[in-house]
């Protein structure tokens, strides 16, 4: 089967292939393009955002629990590595 | 932030051992929570996935799910401090109005009582509206949900990483203004880049070709290696040699060990591997005479995770008593395969050691000539033969009980450098997250 070119030749080759083209939400937004959309990103998503925020949780509760000079200690005496 | 993700679950179950019995589920579904999402980032970082990992992240986050509500109390935004302090200082000026009103006098204790009562009834009420405004409704907590679906609509999380582009504003463009003469930069770290960019091409190419041939090159170390004729077991080598050691005898007097221990544990080991060697006197005299030498470091090529032809090298120093730089001395732990996959629950026939000394010995008395390169090594022993703790979900070692700790083996049964972290007396904790490899084999 050849490759179709044309939007219109598009629209026709899935007619022909049994395939409905629905519009998702994005593609109705001025300006915004559904494939240049962020995706999941290790360094801010869980790094700078999600571990930060666990080690305020931790605090307070090591804090809470008063194992905080237990856990400043234990980081201190980790051997070294490589 | 990205180094600390695989030490903090074990740190943080090292700090809160030993919980007393009201503590104790706390402390564990706090464990959980960390660990849960420690594991999700580790497995978020694969190359490639599988159904069932997939499936394992999905869990990983239900239990992160689960368990996170032991935080809640900490999750206080800015908003709603503000809040529970205004509604104190309105509380306070209420309480103050009514004392004025009051007329009839007061005895000095009553007062007090009534001010003590007033005091905890306002932090009650201030705890109470911080727990019912605290939430975990932000941004950053629902998008992991999508993690599992990304993977399998676009692929590798670690792809859309811009953890590379914004490293690569390092040396594309801040590296290239340092070189300039400050003076129309932009056209200078343009030509600046273009030519690093070509003669990293180049040597790229060249490295392709030599690969070709069958010859690695090492990550980060710009020396070149021969490849190891079987991929399976990767090269070790030893480096760093020790002077004042050419005989077993001075190698013990060195490391305080007792000359017979050492002896009967180099007699197991020559029993227990006379096959695959050349012959080795079994007379204890006879092997002590053997020349001896000492080394300070091995270095062990390891694969990347799910790769191929990237190497790390692993540096396990060992510098048996002397001081390592300055500082103390230095006995890396490693892991030793002893025994078949089966042994030692979810280590799967792995033991810690403590690297005590490294030596080659050469038998000079038989025609070949053979070097035997041997690790000795001080075994920590698994507690629970090697399955995770349930509390704390981690492996423990200790030291043996007996103090018949050491083992010799040959240097190409250590397999890679390992982290353990002290958790009381003679106990440490096995921190099974450190790289993607250690996560991905104990399980």
């Amino acid at each position: 089967m050849h490759e179709p070119a044309e939007a219109a030749d598009i629209a026709e080759h899935f007619q022909r292939l049994g395939v409905k083209i629905g519009n998702n939400l994005f593609i109705g937004l001025d300006r915004v393009s559904p494939a240049d959309l962020h995706k999941p990103d290790l360094l801010h998503n869980i790094y700078l955002g999600l571990f930060k925020h666990m080690m305020e949780w931790e605090e307070g509760f090591l804090k809470k629990h008063k194992r905080q000079q237990s856990f400043d200690d234990t980081w201190k005496e980790i051997p070294p590595y490589h | 932030m990205s180094n600390l993700g695989p030490c903090i679950s074990a740190i943080l179950a090292c700090s809160l051992r030993n919980p007393d019995s009201s503590r104790y589920h706390d402390f564990k579904s706090a464990l959980k929570c960390v660990s849960a999402l420690v594991d999700l980032s580790l497995m978020a970082q694969y190359r490639s996935h599988t159904p069932a990992r997939l499936s394992y992240m999905e869990s990983y986050l239900q239990t992160f799910y689960r368990t996170k509500d032991i935080f809640l109390e900490f999750r206080t935004s800015k908003a709603t401090r503000t809040r529970a302090d205004r509604q104190d200082r309105d509380l306070r000026e209420l309480m103050a109005d009514q004392h004025a009103k009051e007329v009839h006098h007061r005895t000095v204790a009553n007062r007090r009582r009534q001010a003590n009562q007033e005091r905890v009834e306002r932090s009650d009420q201030q705890a109470d509206l911080i727990r019912c405004e605290n939430h975990f409704n932000f941004i950053k907590m629902h998008y992991l949900t999508h993690f599992a679906s990304h993977v399998r609509r676009f692929g590798s999380i670690t792809m859309y990483s811009t953890e590379i582009g914004e490293l690569a504003y390092m040396d594309q463009v801040k590296d290239g203004y340092r070189r300039s003469n400050k003076n129309d930069a932009a056209q200078q770290i343009l030509s600046q880049y273009g030519r690093q960019h070509a003669l990293g091409m180049r040597v790229q190419s060249i490295e392709a070709l030599l690969k070709v041939k069958g010859v690695i090159v090492a990550e980060h170390s710009g020396m070149e290696m021969r490849a190891f004729s079987s991929q399976s077991t990767p090269r070790r080598i030893l480096k760093g040699r020790m002077k004042n050691t050419s005989r077993l005898t001075e190698l013990c007097a060195t490391l305080n060990i007792h000359y017979a221990d050492m002896m009967q544990e180099r007699l197991r080991f020559t029993r227990q591997t006379a096959a695959d060697y050349q012959q080795v006197p079994a007379d204890s005299t006879e092997l002590g005479l053997l020349p001896v030498e000492g080394f300070a470091q091995l270095e062990i090529l390891v694969a990347d995770f799910q790769e191929t032809d990237r190497f790390q090298i692993h540096r396990a120093h060992c510098t048996g008593t002397r001081a390592f730089r300055n500082g103390g001395p230095r006995n890396d732990l490693v892991w030793v395969q002893t025994g078949g996959e089966a042994n030692y629950g979810d280590l799967r026939g792995r033991v810690v050691a403590r690297l005590l000394a490294l030596v080659k010995i050469r038998n000079i008395l038989s025609e070949a000539a053979a070097v035997h390169r041997l690790a000795l090594g001080c075994i920590l022993d698994h507690v629970n033969s090697g399955r995770f703790d349930i509390g704390s979900g981690h492996i423990r070692v200790s030291t043996r009980v007996n103090g018949r700790d050491m083992r010799i083996v040959s240097i190409g049964a250590v397999i890679r450098e390992t982290q353990i972290i002290p958790s009381g007396e003679r106990q440490w904790i096995v921190n099974h997250r450190l790289d993607l490899r250690t996560f991905n084999e104990i399980y």
